[in-house]
């Protein structure tokens, strides 16, 4: 897909937008914090987002691969 | 059958379309563990107890302690120090003495599982943390009963219906994430309401909403979102291809 941007961010944002369009809640970044939201993870190229630099702001390049997971509640 | 009293007792729900005596009466013959009788537990087992479901059994190693009364509320101050479920057994026969529930002071482990399960139509879970949950799941995957999930932090939750051999696992699913967040007195008791509809669903014969739906609850932002999931054919526990 084309996104706006060339960073992480303006992937996630651009794929919430997409879900929007068509009626899904899928808002990975929360507004409130402009942060992943806490029910999401984000893996670029398999490492963790929190851990490159630039974090969401991270550039990304052709052929990098993002995976986003959902996280499981563990507590009772 | 169900007696004067009891038809008195649960009339609000025996004139619901689809449910009546004949869904009283499953409820009545049915046998239900609950596995963790903390912030989850205690609000499934509220409502089983006093939806008439026959026998619960409730498992659970902990004692009460303070914080735990911000949302264990089958609990108060002067339960502290005691075993959950003890006072939680002492308190559902105190709602609805007709029901049998079996306290079972123990932690749940790969080798007392499927004996503490035994018999049971559904088990619903009260759990907090992700090993235990696992043992829970392969246990009911291997007696083919059906298991609740449940799981909370902060204001979020999450809830799927696992019937084995139809929906896909917890292991299926590779479940990562991490607890000790913190949890709101609500946010379990969200959940475990919804945990208790899909078991009474289940006991009465009707299909549970979320046998193969993971539904998130949001409670930041007050939004509920249901997603689809699939069965791992190569899943560890449950694939059908497994020896």
């Amino acid at each position: 897909m084309t996104v706006p941007g060339d960073t992480l961010r303006a992937l996630l944002m651009e794929l919430s937008e997409r879900y929007r369009q068509a009626n899904v809640d899928f808002e990975l970044i929360n507004p409130g914090t402009n942060d992943l939201d806490f029910d999401y993870d984000v893996l670029v190229n398999g490492k963790n987002y929190v851990a490159l630099a630039g974090g969401l702001d991270v550039k990304l390049k052709a052929n990098d691969t993002v995976k986003v997971k959902v996280l499981w509640r563990w507590d009772g | 059958m169900l007696d004067q009293s009891e038809l008195i007792r649960y009339n609000r729900q025996l004139i619901i379309p689809d449910f009546g005596e004949e869904g009283q009466g499953k409820l009545k013959d049915s046998h239900a563990v609950i596995v963790g009788v903390g912030g989850l537990g205690c609000v499934s087992a509220t409502y089983l107890a006093a939806a008439g479901v026959g026998h619960i059994a409730i498992v659970d190693f902990d004692i009460v302690e303070l914080p735990d009364l911000n949302r264990q509320i089958l609990y108060g101050e002067e339960d502290v120090g005691k075993k959950k479920v003890i006072v939680a057994k002492r308190k559902l026969s105190r709602l609805n003495s007709k029901v049998e529930i079996t306290p079972v002071f123990a932690k749940i482990t790969e080798e007392n599982v499927l004996s503490l399960i035994n018999g049971a139509r559904v088990v619903v879970d009260g759990l907090d943390n992700s090993a235990a949950r696992l043992v829970v799941n392969s246990a009911c995957v291997k007696q083919k009963t059906a298991y609740i999930y449940g799981g909370v932090s902060r204001l979020r939750g999450m809830v799927t219906t696992i019937i084995p051999g139809q929906t896909p696992c917890l292991a299926c699913l590779r479940p990562e994430g991490v607890g000790g967040l913190g949890v709101l007195g609500v946010t379990p008791a969200i959940i475990a309401s919804l945990q208790a509809l899909e078991a009474i669903k289940l006991l009465i014969g009707q299909s549970p909403a979320l046998a193969g739906k993971l539904l998130l609850f949001n409670g930041d932002d007050m939004k509920f979102q249901l997603l689809e999931i699939r069965r791992n054919e190569s899943c560890p526990v449950c694939s059908p291809t497994l020896p």
